[in-house]
């Protein structure tokens, strides 16, 4: 049993890591997975007989991810580095603009946009409806667009 | 920038995002217990509110019907006291008799009972979270801390009557407030359990309870306990003792008044040498304040003095990640979860990390294992003290409970 929930864990952790730091930031997304890697392992026979098992851990996640948010902590992404430039140099409005979006616009946007996933990927973890999704991804780019001046 | 453009950013920015998941950490492990849970629910503190409203008015009810005699408990709200209720609107009268069965009503609800061995003349009963931040309480609650889950009811409690609690399962702490003519109590009921305490007594901590307790109340005299119980803590102080706190790991609980001795039970879920400091604060009422920590003797843990100005940590959590970095080789153990478990190589770094956290924030150096201050610390100090501990006490400690569940499984497997 054991080889096998690696084998799940191996699939799904990654699924999760992304689908959290999309969510909550970088500072909670390392301790908050290990959190629900921990859960799993408890309960890994109920987990490998699971039909979504990502659905369900990210479920598992948010409920864990209270404690880390009760104190009103910013979510926290990486500052964008600027590519089209030759010295380093940091170009903050990307970031803060994903930071200010909800945080199921940002999940959304994060995952399709920056992630690359599909919408029925997307949807699956969140165990979500697809145009509950196709509308998150929407609404969070109106929103990043305004915020940032893009011309639609 | 137009559209295209942002969509090749939101790209480009999704590698830095690569980046940051790939960083490696000694990211803390955190075993959960128990049993699967329902559903995860996002609105808990919406459902507990719910849920306590929903027992106080069966209990208003109940006491309406059945009477003082009857052997039920008997809790009323006190609509005057509304306002001290926080977030609860409760009706006291609800018009629905199916919530007289109150637990019973939803099978979602478990019942905790707590039994009263003499009279107390109010009871709030405030829902906790069961996180550590959210643990503190006592006979004053912070007022940070109280959850607005807080309801204020008169149980016109005789000796021997049992209050019954509702949770939701699977989720948070009880804590109920007696408030007395001259003392008052304090006791935190985790999952279904039965709990005694007395208002003016010493408490009976029954060893072998398989929930967290923790009872403490001031006038004459408290103690506390936390499950389950593999270890007494027993602390003494030689002078008047207004509060107390104690602190393992996160977890504040309140502490102990009796004639200017002080005396608290603290059971803690780690073996004793895995114990890491447990941290002591008191006021005493000529205004002094001291600190100091529990110290290991034969017959348990006894408080080691310490002057008012004097904050003495015992640095146990250097000896665990020393226990832990001799260990022998867990190669074939952390396979089980991988990059789960933090390796001798992530113990060394939160070691060095640790010491370097509290000699960076508190301007001290240890020549040995212990962080002493000749100075009272101030509040900062203290703080960044606890959250050196916090990080990797708790970074530790658990990662060995998860390496003792890995060995288990090895053992198992072994034996198959």
């Amino acid at each position: 049993m054991t080889t096998s929930f690696e084998a799940l864990l191996g699939e799904v952790r990654p699924r999760l890591e992304r689908a959290f730091l999309a969510r909550y930031g970088t500072q909670v997304m390392p301790d908050l997975t290990a959190e629900v890697v921990a859960w799993a392992w408890e309960h890994r026979s109920e987990v490998e007989a699971m039909e979504n098992p990502a659905g369900y851990l990210f479920r598992v996640g948010q409920s864990k991810a209270r404690r880390h948010l009760r104190w009103g902590r910013r979510v926290a992404l990486p500052v964008e580095l600027r590519s089209n430039d030759s010295s380093p140099r940091f170009e903050p409005g990307l970031d803060r603009a994903l930071a200010d979006l909800s945080d199921d616009q940002r999940t959304a946007v994060v995952l399709v946009h920056c992630f690359g996933w599909t919408q029925p990927e997307v949807a699956e973890v969140l165990e979500v409806e697809l145009h509950t999704v196709r509308n998150r991804v929407h609404r969070g780019m109106t929103a990043l667009r305004a915020s940032l001046g893009v011309e639609s | 920038m137009t559209d295209p453009d942002l969509e090749d950013r939101l790209a480009r920015y999704g590698d830095a995002l690569q980046e940051a998941i790939a960083v490696p950490r000694s990211a803390p492990v955190y075993p959960a217990t128990g049993s699967l849970p329902a559903r995860p629910r996002v609105n808990l503190p919406i459902i507990l509110a719910a849920a306590v409203m929903f027992v106080v008015a069966g209990f208003a009810v109940r006491a309406l019907l059945v009477g003082p005699g009857g052997e039920t408990t008997t809790m009323s709200a006190e609509p005057e006291d509304s306002e001290l209720l926080g977030g609860a609107d409760a009706d006291p009268e609800p018009e629905d008799s199916e919530q007289l069965d109150g637990a019973g009503a939803d099978p979602e609800l478990i019942e905790i009972q707590a039994t009263i061995d003499a009279a107390v003349e109010t009871c709030r009963v405030t829902i906790l979270d069961t996180d550590a931040e959210y643990f503190a309480a006592g006979p004053t609650f912070p007022t940070d801390l109280v959850n607005p889950n807080t309801l204020l009811i008169d149980p016109n409690l005789d000796e021997g009557e049992v209050v019954t609690i509702v949770l939701p399962e699977e989720s948070d702490l009880v804590v109920v407030f007696f408030q007395g003519e001259r003392s008052s109590a304090t006791c935190t009921v985790n999952r279904t359990n039965e709990m005694q305490a007395s208002s003016h007594g010493a408490t009976a901590i029954e060893p072998g309870v398989d929930a967290a307790i923790v009872t403490s109340w001031s006038g004459t005299s408290a103690s506390a306990s936390i499950g389950p119980v593999d270890l007494l803590v027993q602390g003494r102080v030689g002078r008047a003792v207004v509060g107390v706190t104690l602190m393992e790991g996160p977890r504040e609980i309140p502490g102990v008044i009796k004639d200017g001795r002080f005396v608290v039970y603290a059971t803690v879920s780690t073996a004793p040498e895995e114990l890491g400091a447990l941290l002591l604060s008191w006021s005493g009422k000529d205004g002094s304040a001291g600190h100091g920590t529990l110290e290991e003797l034969s017959d348990g843990y006894v408080l080691q003095q310490c002057t008012s100005d004097a904050l003495c940590v015992e640095r146990r959590i250097a000896q665990l990640i020393e226990q832990l970095t001799q260990h022998p080789d867990r190669t074939g153990q952390t396979a089980i979860l991988a990059d789960g478990i933090v390796t001798d190589q992530e113990l060394a770094t939160a070691r060095e990390s640790f010491v370097e956290c509290a000699a960076d924030t508190t301007q001290i150096r240890q020549p040995d294992d212990t962080i002493r201050y000749t100075e009272p610390p101030t509040d900062t100090e203290r703080q960044a003290v606890e959250t050196c501990w916090t990080h990797h006490a708790r970074e530790v400690a658990e990662a060995r409970d998860l390496q003792d569940r890995a060995d288990r499984v090895h053992e198992e497997n072994g034996a198959n």
